[in-house]
């Protein structure tokens, strides 16, 4: 077992977290009493409020993990992912390119604008496609929060780790599902503001540690140039660059998660403040990942008996995504390792129950909802939708933690959110800025993002070939446009019909 | 001359200024509109029988 600080008070601070956020979850349930409260806060959300939550739902635990690896195995480059990342976002908040008349549409689901602009059969395929690909992405989530809470904790028991994590998951589930949007805004709100304390205040502690020049210079030591030039071939290259500026474009304007935020803005102008603010949250939520995994590096590599486990050429990808948790066990001191599993447990559950209440939303109102109509009523919508909760939170248990999944988690992940935000940029973008775009277009250029799963590596076994992933992803962008555009061409909608004259 | 480490370093230190100005003012500011949402939504209640 490698060594940790962590003890009794950080023990005693992160059940404290745990309480306060899920009674205060619990305690706003009473104001969720019809649909629209329920899915987006009856639409009187403000910018403040607006980016503390999309910041605090977009910055997860799992973030943390996956960056903090990046940074480890790439250093200093891996910073052009949040850079990129948060030009994205500043463009999308300045020029409200897809949310702003995404909001002025009036929805509050993606789907339900692919019923406005292509009708009901695009709704219901789009939300299957869209819940089918998020549940998926987010079966993953707990296991990366399980191997943070591994490594800092220095918890053996796999027994004890299981069910820590399911006590987790049920709290989100009960106010998730008890409040809906108006919990989700207020629980958002107290973890940004956890999460905010120690992401700056363990940086702070960091940099203290070890000077940024030690930093440099480890890097280029163990790294070379690529570890500082995100061009270089060698390292992550320009494909890759250019993926990430679409990835970034993506999880603010396409990712029903963010979205949603536009759905349930009071007006534009809050809509625009939320994502443009919200632009220095995206590059936060990746950066400051990015620099803890570089501290761990290069402490890492200081400690022979660590840097023989970190280190070595054949470390596996779980081996990698533990060095961060590993290297902070040691560096923080007792109490200050408290506040960053209470911070990191904030930021995983604002993210699960985001995308439970997302989810269950997509499937509750886009795909049963649009089916049965009328028949279903507004108490039975809720209902179902809290079923839904229960259910993807059963599935994550399974699928994530007590399934013993054999493949590159990050690929599994990107590939899963690629099915379905590869073809819905094409609807959406076509949807909202060409009058031409058709039905036709919109089902061919959503059933393209299933080429995405050509990214995976056992599909690529499969098939013979050895591509890598940026370049399938921006191939399937690529396809999803095309297809878009040949079936609007080839198949146009009929033009509406005149309406009768009266006499 | 600016090579990449500068662009990091500036990066780092300049975004994580940022942040911290922000979320001072984001915790300030967002807790006054949670206060209009809680409000809002209670106030939109059917009237208790």
């Amino acid at each position: 077992m490698s060594h940790t600080n962590f003890g009794p008070i950080d023990w005693a601070i992160t059940g404290a977290l745990l309480v306060g956020i899920t009674l205060a979850g619990v305690w706003f349930n009473r104001l969720a009493r019809t649909v629209e409260t329920f899915i987006i806060a009856g639409r009187k959300v403000r910018g403040y409020l607006g980016v503390a939550s999309i910041i605090a739902s977009e910055m997860g635990l799992v973030t943390v993990m996956y960056a903090a690896q990046k940074g480890f195995t790439g250093g200093f480059s891996a910073f052009h992912i949040a850079l990129v990342a948060g030009i994205a976002a500043l463009l999308v908040g300045l020029t409200g390119f897809i949310v702003i008349p995404l909001r002025k549409a009036g929805v509050m689901t993606i789907p339900e604008f692919y019923e406005k602009r292509f009708g009901r059969g695009a709704r219901v395929l789009g939300g299957a496609i869209l819940a089918f690909s998020g549940i998926l992405n987010m079966g993953m989530y707990l296991k990366a929060d399980s191997l943070f809470i591994t490594a800092l904790t220095g918890m053996e028991s796999a027994v004890h780790l299981r069910l820590a994590m399911t006590i987790m998951l049920g709290l989100v589930l009960v106010y998730t599902a008890l409040g809906g949007m108006i919990s989700v805004l207020v629980t958002d709100y107290l973890q940004f503001v956890i999460m905010a304390v120690v992401l700056v205040g363990v940086s702070i502690l960091l940099m203290l540690k070890i000077p940024w020049n030690d930093l440099a210079a480890g890097v280029r030591t163990l790294r070379g140039e690529a570890g500082f030039n995100p061009l270089a071939e060698e390292g992550f290259g320009a494909g890759y660059v250019v993926w990430m500026f679409f990835l970034g474009l993506i999880s603010c304007a396409v990712w029903q998660t963010a979205a949603i935020r536009a759905s349930s803005a009071e007006d534009t102008a809050a809509v625009r403040k939320t994502f443009t603010w919200g632009s220095i949250g995206f590059v936060i939520r990746f950066m400051v990942p990015y620099f803890w995994g570089i501290c761990a590096l290069v402490w890492i590599a200081s400690r022979p008996e660590m840097s023989a486990i970190f280190l070595d050429k054949g470390a596996s990808p779980e081996t990698t995504l533990k060095a961060m948790p590993t290297a902070l066990a040691s560096i923080l001191p007792t109490g200050v390792l408290g506040l960053l599993m209470a911070g990191m447990l904030a930021a995983a559950m604002s993210t699960y129950n985001t995308y439970l209440h997302a989810w269950s939303s997509v499937l509750t109102q886009d795909v049963f909802g649009a089916i049965l109509g009328e028949r279903l009523a507004q108490r039975g919508r809720i209902t179902l939708a809290r079923v839904f909760m229960l259910l993807i939170g059963v599935f994550l248990l399974v699928w994530g933690l007590w399934y013993p999944l054999g493949e590159d988690l990050w690929d599994y992940m990107a590939v899963t959110g690629a099915i379905y935000f590869t073809g819905a940029f094409a609807v959406l973008a076509a949807g909202l800025y060409w009058r031409r775009a058709s039905r036709v277009g919109a089902y061919a250029s959503m059933a393209c993002g299933f080429a995405a799963l050509t990214g995976l590596k056992p599909v690529q076994n499969l098939i013979g070939v050895q591509w890598r992933s940026e370049y399938v992803g921006l191939a399937t962008v690529a396809l999803a446009i095309v297809a878009m555009a040949a079936g609007s061409f080839l198949a146009p909608d009929a033009p509406p019909a005149e309406p009768e004259r009266t006499q | 001359m600016i090579t990449w480490e500068t662009v990091w370093k500036f990066l780092w230190y300049g975004g994580l200024g940022l942040f911290a100005v922000l979320a001072v003012v984001i915790t300030i500011r967002g807790w006054k509109d949670l206060k209009h949402l809680l409000r809002s939504v209670h106030d939109e209640r059917p009237p208790a029988r």
